[in-house]
C-alpha cells in the first residue's frame, strides 16, 4: 500500500514538474511586460477595491489618505 | 549541522557553479560569425567585417530597463577608444519598438536586428543586457552579464587590456 502511495506521489510530482520550463534571458519579452508585474495590476486592484468597499460599506477604507478625520479630501 | 544540511549545501553549490559555467560557456571560444540586417533594414553586416578590431557584441531589447543606461556608455567607449567597435544586437519581436527605443536614445552605434533570436541563441545569452568582448583575433574574452554603472570601469579596463 505504501509503495502505491509513493508511486502516485511520484507520478503527480512528475506531472507537475513537466509544466516547468526555463525561459532564457532573451526570450523574456512577454514576461517583461508591465502587465505581468504583480504590483502593477491596476484593473485587478480596482476591481478588488470595488468588491472590498461594497462588502465593507466603506469607500476609500482600503487606501486611506489622511489621518482618519472623516474628511473626503 | 546535520549530514543532510551538508548534502543540501553541497548540491546548492554544485548547482550554482554549473549555472555560472553555463553562462560563461562562450568565453575562450571563437565568436561565431553571423550576418544580420540593421535595425532600419537598410544594410547588412557580418561579424567578420570587423576582423582586426576589438568588438563589443551587446545584446539589448526595448523591454530591458538597464539597456537604456548601458547603450550610451558603450557608445562612449567606442567614441573614446581607437579600434573598438560596438555591434549592438536587438532581439525585440517587433522592429517598431526597437526603432522607437533606439531613436529616443539617439546614439551613433551600429545596431543589428535579430527578431528570431538565432544569434542570441548561438551566443548563449544568459540575461539582458549581455555584452561579449571579442579580441582582435575573434576570440570571446569577456562576458558582462547585466549592467550597473559600477561595472563601467571594469568593462573599460577589459577593453584596454585587449587593445
Amino acid at each position: 500500500m505504501k509503495i502505491v502511495v509513493q508511486l502516485i506521489f511520484a507520478c503527480g510530482l512528475i506531472a507537475v514538474l513537466e509544466g516547468c520550463s526555463i525561459v532564457k534571458g532573451y526570450e523574456r519579452e512577454k514576461l517583461a511586460d508591465p502587465i505581468m508585474e504583480r504590483a502593477n495590476q491596476f484593473s485587478k486592484q480596482s476591481l478588488e477595491q470595488k468588491f472590498f468597499s461594497t462588502r465593507e460599506g466603506s469607500i476609500g477604507g482600503a487606501v486611506g489618505i489622511g489621518g482618519g478625520c472623516g474628511c473626503a479630501k | 549541522m546535520t549530514w543532510r544540511s551538508y548534502i543540501v549545501l553541497i548540491l546548492t553549490a554544485i548547482a550554482c557553479t554549473s549555472a555560472y559555467a553555463l553562462d560563461q560557456a562562450m568565453v575562450g571560444k571563437t565568436a561565431p560569425n553571423f550576418t544580420l540586417r540593421t535595425l532600419d533594414g537598410a544594410k547588412s553586416y557580418s561579424l567578420s567585417d570587423f576582423k582586426g578590431q576589438v568588438v563589443i557584441i551587446d545584446f539589448w531589447a526595448s523591454w530591458c530597463a538597464p539597456c537604456k543606461r548601458s547603450l550610451p556608455k558603450l557608445a562612449q567607449i567606442e567614441r573614446t577608444h581607437k579600434n573598438v567597435r560596438v555591434v549592438s544586437i536587438n532581439i525585440d519581436d517587433d522592429r517598431k519598438n526597437a526603432l522607437n527605443f533606439f531613436r529616443r536614445l539617439n546614439i551613433p552605434i551600429l545596431s543589428l536586428f535579430d527578431p528570431e533570436k538565432k544569434v542570441a541563441a548561438k551566443y548563449v545569452v544568459p540575461e539582458m543586457p549581455s555584452a561579449l568582448i571579442v579580441d582582435k583575433s575573434g576570440v570571446v574574452r569577456y562576458l558582462h552579464i547585466g549592467y550597473a554603472d559600477s561595472e563601467f570601469e571594469t568593462i573599460v579596463k577589459h577593453i584596454e587590456a585587449l587593445q
